[in-house]
Protein backbone atom coordinates (compact mmCIF):
# COMPACT_ATOMS: atom_id res chain seq x y z
CA UNK A 1 0.00 0.00 0.00
CA UNK A 2 2.91 2.29 0.80
CA UNK A 3 4.32 1.76 -2.65
CA UNK A 4 1.06 2.71 -4.32
CA UNK A 5 0.67 5.80 -2.20
CA UNK A 6 4.23 6.92 -2.82
CA UNK A 7 4.07 6.47 -6.56
CA UNK A 8 0.44 7.35 -7.17
CA UNK A 9 1.36 10.16 -9.59
CA UNK A 10 3.42 7.85 -11.77
CA UNK A 11 0.79 5.14 -11.62
CA UNK A 12 -1.78 7.70 -12.75
CA UNK A 13 0.45 8.87 -15.61
CA UNK A 14 1.07 5.30 -16.69
CA UNK A 15 -2.62 4.50 -16.60
CA UNK A 16 -3.62 7.51 -18.72
CA UNK A 17 -0.85 6.84 -21.24
CA UNK A 18 -1.98 3.22 -21.42
CA UNK A 19 -5.54 4.31 -22.18
CA UNK A 20 -4.21 6.68 -24.84
CA UNK A 21 -2.15 3.89 -26.38
CA UNK A 22 -5.12 1.51 -26.47
CA UNK A 23 -7.38 4.15 -28.03
CA UNK A 24 -4.67 4.95 -30.55
CA UNK A 25 -4.28 1.28 -31.40
CA UNK A 26 -8.02 0.81 -31.77
CA UNK A 27 -8.43 3.84 -34.05
CA UNK A 28 -5.45 2.70 -36.15
CA UNK A 29 -6.84 -0.81 -36.34
CA UNK A 30 -10.20 0.44 -37.52
CA UNK A 31 -8.66 2.76 -40.07
CA UNK A 32 -7.20 1.54 -43.33
CA UNK A 33 -5.38 3.26 -46.14
CA UNK A 34 -6.94 6.57 -46.92
CA UNK A 35 -8.30 6.99 -50.41
CA UNK A 36 -10.44 10.05 -50.30
CA UNK A 37 -10.81 13.42 -48.66
CA UNK A 38 -14.24 14.36 -47.40
CA UNK A 39 -15.09 17.95 -46.68
CA UNK A 40 -17.92 18.62 -44.24
CA UNK A 41 -19.29 22.08 -43.60
CA UNK A 42 -21.65 22.34 -40.64
CA UNK A 43 -21.96 18.54 -40.70
CA UNK A 44 -23.07 18.47 -44.35
CA UNK A 45 -20.94 16.89 -47.01
CA UNK A 46 -19.67 19.53 -49.36
CA UNK A 47 -17.29 17.52 -51.45
CA UNK A 48 -15.33 14.31 -51.85
CA UNK A 49 -11.93 14.40 -53.48
CA UNK A 50 -9.39 11.72 -54.29
CA UNK A 51 -6.20 11.76 -52.24
CA UNK A 52 -4.26 10.56 -55.28
CA UNK A 53 -4.89 13.67 -57.34
CA UNK A 54 -2.94 16.78 -56.44
CA UNK A 55 -5.18 19.81 -56.31
CA UNK A 56 -6.21 22.88 -54.38
CA UNK A 57 -9.76 23.37 -53.15
CA UNK A 58 -11.13 26.58 -51.79
CA UNK A 59 -13.78 25.74 -49.21
CA UNK A 60 -16.21 28.62 -48.99
CA UNK A 61 -18.50 28.92 -45.99
CA UNK A 62 -20.78 31.66 -44.68
CA UNK A 63 -18.16 32.32 -42.04
CA UNK A 64 -15.03 32.42 -44.24
CA UNK A 65 -12.81 30.27 -46.40
CA UNK A 66 -10.24 27.50 -45.97
CA UNK A 67 -7.79 26.61 -48.71
CA UNK A 68 -7.36 22.84 -48.75
CA UNK A 69 -4.33 21.45 -50.56
CA UNK A 70 -4.04 17.81 -51.61
CA UNK A 71 -0.48 16.94 -52.50
CA UNK A 72 1.54 13.70 -52.62
CA UNK A 73 -1.14 11.72 -50.82
CA UNK A 74 -1.39 14.27 -48.04
CA UNK A 75 -3.96 16.89 -47.23
CA UNK A 76 -3.46 20.14 -45.35
CA UNK A 77 -4.95 23.58 -45.01
CA UNK A 78 -2.61 26.14 -46.53
CA UNK A 79 -4.61 29.23 -45.76
CA UNK A 80 -7.72 30.30 -43.89
CA UNK A 81 -9.25 33.53 -42.69
CA UNK A 82 -10.38 32.11 -39.36
CA UNK A 83 -9.43 33.65 -36.04
CA UNK A 84 -7.37 30.91 -34.45
CA UNK A 85 -5.54 29.39 -37.45
CA UNK A 86 -5.58 26.00 -35.75
CA UNK A 87 -6.43 24.29 -39.06
CA UNK A 88 -3.41 25.89 -40.74
CA UNK A 89 -1.12 24.75 -37.92
CA UNK A 90 -2.47 21.19 -38.02
CA UNK A 91 0.04 18.72 -39.43
CA UNK A 92 -0.79 17.28 -42.86
CA UNK A 93 -3.01 14.19 -42.64
CA UNK A 94 -2.43 11.14 -44.80
CA UNK A 95 -4.08 8.11 -43.17
CA UNK A 96 -7.74 7.18 -42.82
CA UNK A 97 -9.36 8.67 -39.77
CA UNK A 98 -7.06 11.65 -39.89
CA UNK A 99 -8.88 14.95 -39.74
CA UNK A 100 -8.37 18.67 -39.85
CA UNK A 101 -10.92 20.75 -38.03
CA UNK A 102 -11.68 24.45 -38.27
CA UNK A 103 -14.03 25.17 -35.40
CA UNK A 104 -14.69 28.84 -36.27
CA UNK A 105 -15.89 27.88 -39.76
CA UNK A 106 -17.39 24.54 -38.67
CA UNK A 107 -15.34 22.80 -41.32
CA UNK A 108 -14.20 19.21 -40.92
CA UNK A 109 -11.80 17.68 -43.43
CA UNK A 110 -11.62 13.93 -42.99
CA UNK A 111 -9.74 11.15 -44.69
CA UNK A 112 -11.52 7.88 -45.29
CA UNK A 113 -10.95 4.63 -47.07
CA UNK A 114 -12.62 4.48 -50.44
CA UNK A 115 -14.36 1.15 -49.75
CA UNK A 116 -15.94 2.34 -46.53
CA UNK A 117 -17.78 5.22 -48.14
CA UNK A 118 -19.07 2.93 -50.87
CA UNK A 119 -20.82 0.78 -48.30
CA UNK A 120 -22.11 3.97 -46.74
CA UNK A 121 -23.49 5.06 -50.08
CA UNK A 122 -25.28 1.75 -50.45
CA UNK A 123 -26.73 1.71 -46.97
CA UNK A 124 -27.78 5.30 -47.32
CA UNK B 1 -5.01 33.85 9.78
CA UNK B 2 -5.44 35.99 6.78
CA UNK B 3 -7.29 39.24 6.62
CA UNK B 4 -10.10 39.85 4.15
CA UNK B 5 -8.18 42.69 2.59
CA UNK B 6 -5.18 40.55 1.88
CA UNK B 7 -7.38 37.84 0.40
CA UNK B 8 -9.16 40.31 -1.87
CA UNK B 9 -5.85 41.72 -3.05
CA UNK B 10 -4.32 38.31 -3.67
CA UNK B 11 -7.37 37.03 -5.57
CA UNK B 12 -7.36 40.20 -7.69
CA UNK B 13 -3.72 39.60 -8.48
CA UNK B 14 -4.48 36.03 -9.41
CA UNK B 15 -7.21 37.09 -11.84
CA UNK B 16 -4.86 39.63 -13.42
CA UNK B 17 -2.08 37.06 -13.70
CA UNK B 18 -4.39 34.43 -15.14
CA UNK B 19 -5.49 36.96 -17.77
CA UNK B 20 -1.87 37.52 -18.74
CA UNK B 21 -1.35 33.76 -18.95
CA UNK B 22 -4.47 33.39 -21.09
CA UNK B 23 -3.15 36.12 -23.36
CA UNK B 24 0.26 34.47 -23.66
CA UNK B 25 -1.49 31.23 -24.53
CA UNK B 26 -3.62 32.85 -27.20
CA UNK B 27 -0.53 34.41 -28.80
CA UNK B 28 1.72 31.34 -28.76
CA UNK B 29 0.26 28.71 -31.02
CA UNK B 30 1.22 25.26 -29.82
CA UNK B 31 1.66 23.59 -33.17
CA UNK B 32 2.93 20.42 -31.53
CA UNK B 33 1.16 17.36 -32.73
CA UNK B 34 -2.15 18.32 -31.24
CA UNK B 35 -3.94 21.24 -32.78
CA UNK B 36 -5.77 23.30 -30.24
CA UNK B 37 -3.85 21.96 -27.27
CA UNK B 38 -2.80 24.60 -24.81
CA UNK B 39 -0.20 24.92 -22.09
CA UNK B 40 -2.85 25.38 -19.42
CA UNK B 41 -0.79 27.93 -17.52
CA UNK B 42 -3.84 29.53 -15.88
CA UNK B 43 -4.59 26.15 -14.33
CA UNK B 44 -1.47 26.52 -12.17
CA UNK B 45 -3.11 29.57 -10.60
CA UNK B 46 -6.52 27.92 -10.21
CA UNK B 47 -4.81 25.02 -8.45
CA UNK B 48 -3.00 27.40 -6.10
CA UNK B 49 -6.20 29.27 -5.24
CA UNK B 50 -8.01 25.99 -4.71
CA UNK B 51 -5.38 24.76 -2.24
CA UNK B 52 -4.79 28.09 -0.49
CA UNK B 53 -8.35 29.39 -0.17
CA UNK B 54 -10.97 26.87 -1.28
CA UNK B 55 -13.63 26.00 -3.77
CA UNK B 56 -15.58 29.27 -3.83
CA UNK B 57 -12.50 31.39 -4.40
CA UNK B 58 -11.15 29.09 -7.10
CA UNK B 59 -14.51 29.11 -8.87
CA UNK B 60 -14.64 32.91 -8.75
CA UNK B 61 -11.15 33.34 -10.19
CA UNK B 62 -11.80 30.70 -12.84
CA UNK B 63 -15.13 32.20 -13.90
CA UNK B 64 -13.77 35.74 -14.02
CA UNK B 65 -10.79 34.58 -16.06
CA UNK B 66 -12.88 32.76 -18.64
CA UNK B 67 -15.31 35.61 -19.14
CA UNK B 68 -12.66 38.35 -19.25
CA UNK B 69 -10.17 36.52 -21.46
CA UNK B 70 -13.02 35.33 -23.66
CA UNK B 71 -14.27 38.84 -24.30
CA UNK B 72 -10.75 40.25 -24.63
CA UNK B 73 -9.06 37.67 -26.84
CA UNK B 74 -11.83 35.46 -28.16
CA UNK B 75 -15.49 35.37 -29.00
CA UNK B 76 -18.66 33.73 -27.77
CA UNK B 77 -17.65 30.37 -29.18
CA UNK B 78 -14.23 30.33 -27.60
CA UNK B 79 -15.87 31.25 -24.27
CA UNK B 80 -18.10 28.23 -24.65
CA UNK B 81 -15.14 25.96 -25.38
CA UNK B 82 -13.03 27.23 -22.53
CA UNK B 83 -16.00 27.08 -20.18
CA UNK B 84 -16.64 23.45 -21.05
CA UNK B 85 -12.99 22.54 -20.59
CA UNK B 86 -12.65 24.51 -17.38
CA UNK B 87 -15.84 23.13 -15.83
CA UNK B 88 -14.95 19.49 -16.49
CA UNK B 89 -11.37 20.08 -15.40
CA UNK B 90 -12.48 21.86 -12.20
CA UNK B 91 -14.85 19.08 -11.17
CA UNK B 92 -12.13 16.49 -11.84
CA UNK B 93 -9.59 18.39 -9.74
CA UNK B 94 -12.10 18.90 -6.95
CA UNK B 95 -12.93 15.21 -6.76
CA UNK B 96 -9.25 14.27 -6.97
CA UNK B 97 -8.41 16.66 -4.13
CA UNK B 98 -11.32 15.36 -2.04
CA UNK B 99 -10.11 11.78 -2.51
CA UNK B 100 -7.07 12.82 -0.44
CA UNK B 101 -4.81 10.23 -2.03
CA UNK B 102 -3.47 12.37 -4.83
CA UNK B 103 -0.66 14.89 -4.44
CA UNK B 104 -0.99 18.27 -6.16
CA UNK B 105 0.89 17.01 -9.22
CA UNK B 106 -1.61 14.24 -9.80
CA UNK B 107 -4.57 16.57 -9.25
CA UNK B 108 -3.09 18.88 -11.88
CA UNK B 109 -2.63 16.02 -14.35
CA UNK B 110 -6.24 14.97 -13.94
CA UNK B 111 -7.27 18.59 -14.44
CA UNK B 112 -5.27 18.85 -17.66
CA UNK B 113 -6.54 15.57 -19.06
CA UNK B 114 -10.18 16.27 -18.27
CA UNK B 115 -9.91 19.79 -19.65
CA UNK B 116 -9.01 18.30 -23.02
CA UNK B 117 -11.67 15.61 -22.79
CA UNK B 118 -14.32 18.24 -22.03
CA UNK B 119 -13.28 20.41 -24.95
CA UNK B 120 -13.24 17.66 -27.55
CA UNK B 121 -16.64 16.43 -26.44
CA UNK B 122 -18.11 19.92 -26.78
CA UNK B 123 -16.42 20.31 -30.16
CA UNK B 124 -17.99 17.04 -31.27
CA UNK B 125 -21.40 18.31 -30.15
CA UNK B 126 -21.13 21.73 -31.79
CA UNK B 127 -19.51 20.70 -35.05
CA UNK B 128 -20.98 17.49 -36.33
CA UNK B 129 -18.48 15.30 -38.08
CA UNK B 130 -15.69 15.72 -35.54
CA UNK B 131 -14.48 12.27 -34.63
CA UNK B 132 -13.53 12.21 -30.96
CA UNK B 133 -11.67 8.93 -31.19
CA UNK B 134 -9.04 10.19 -33.60
CA UNK B 135 -8.01 13.04 -31.35
CA UNK B 136 -8.51 11.67 -27.87
CA UNK B 137 -5.22 9.71 -27.58
CA UNK B 138 -3.14 12.75 -28.49
CA UNK B 139 -5.17 15.01 -26.23
CA UNK B 140 -4.71 12.59 -23.32
CA UNK B 141 -0.94 12.61 -23.75
CA UNK B 142 -0.91 16.39 -24.10
CA UNK B 143 -3.01 16.71 -20.93
CA UNK B 144 -0.59 14.53 -18.98
CA UNK B 145 2.46 16.50 -20.09
CA UNK B 146 1.05 19.98 -19.50
CA UNK B 147 -0.73 18.89 -16.32
CA UNK B 148 2.49 17.48 -14.87
CA UNK B 149 4.47 20.65 -15.66
CA UNK B 150 1.80 22.91 -14.18
CA UNK B 151 1.41 20.63 -11.19
CA UNK B 152 5.13 20.67 -10.38
CA UNK B 153 5.11 24.46 -10.70
CA UNK B 154 2.06 24.85 -8.45
CA UNK B 155 3.51 22.47 -5.88
CA UNK B 156 6.76 24.44 -5.72
CA UNK B 157 4.94 27.72 -5.19
CA UNK B 158 2.48 26.25 -2.69
CA UNK B 159 5.22 24.68 -0.55
CA UNK B 160 6.98 28.00 -0.17
CA UNK B 161 3.94 29.20 1.73
CA UNK B 162 4.13 32.74 0.40
CA UNK B 163 0.40 33.06 -0.13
Amino acid sequence: MGFVKKNITWILIGLILLIALVLFGVSRFLAGDAGQVIVLVDGREQGIYSLREDREIKIETDRGFNLLVIEDGQAYVAEADCANQVCVHTQPVSSAGGQIICLPHKVVIRLETTEKSETDAVTN
Amino acid sequence: MQSRTKKTAVLGLFIALSLIFSYIESVIPVPLIVPGAKLGLPNTLILLVLYTYGIREALAVNGARILLSGFLFGNLFSILYSFAGAAVSFVAMLLAKRAKIFPMKAVSILGGVFHNVGQIVVAAFLVSGVSVMAYLPLLLVAGVVTGLCNGILAEMIYKRGIL
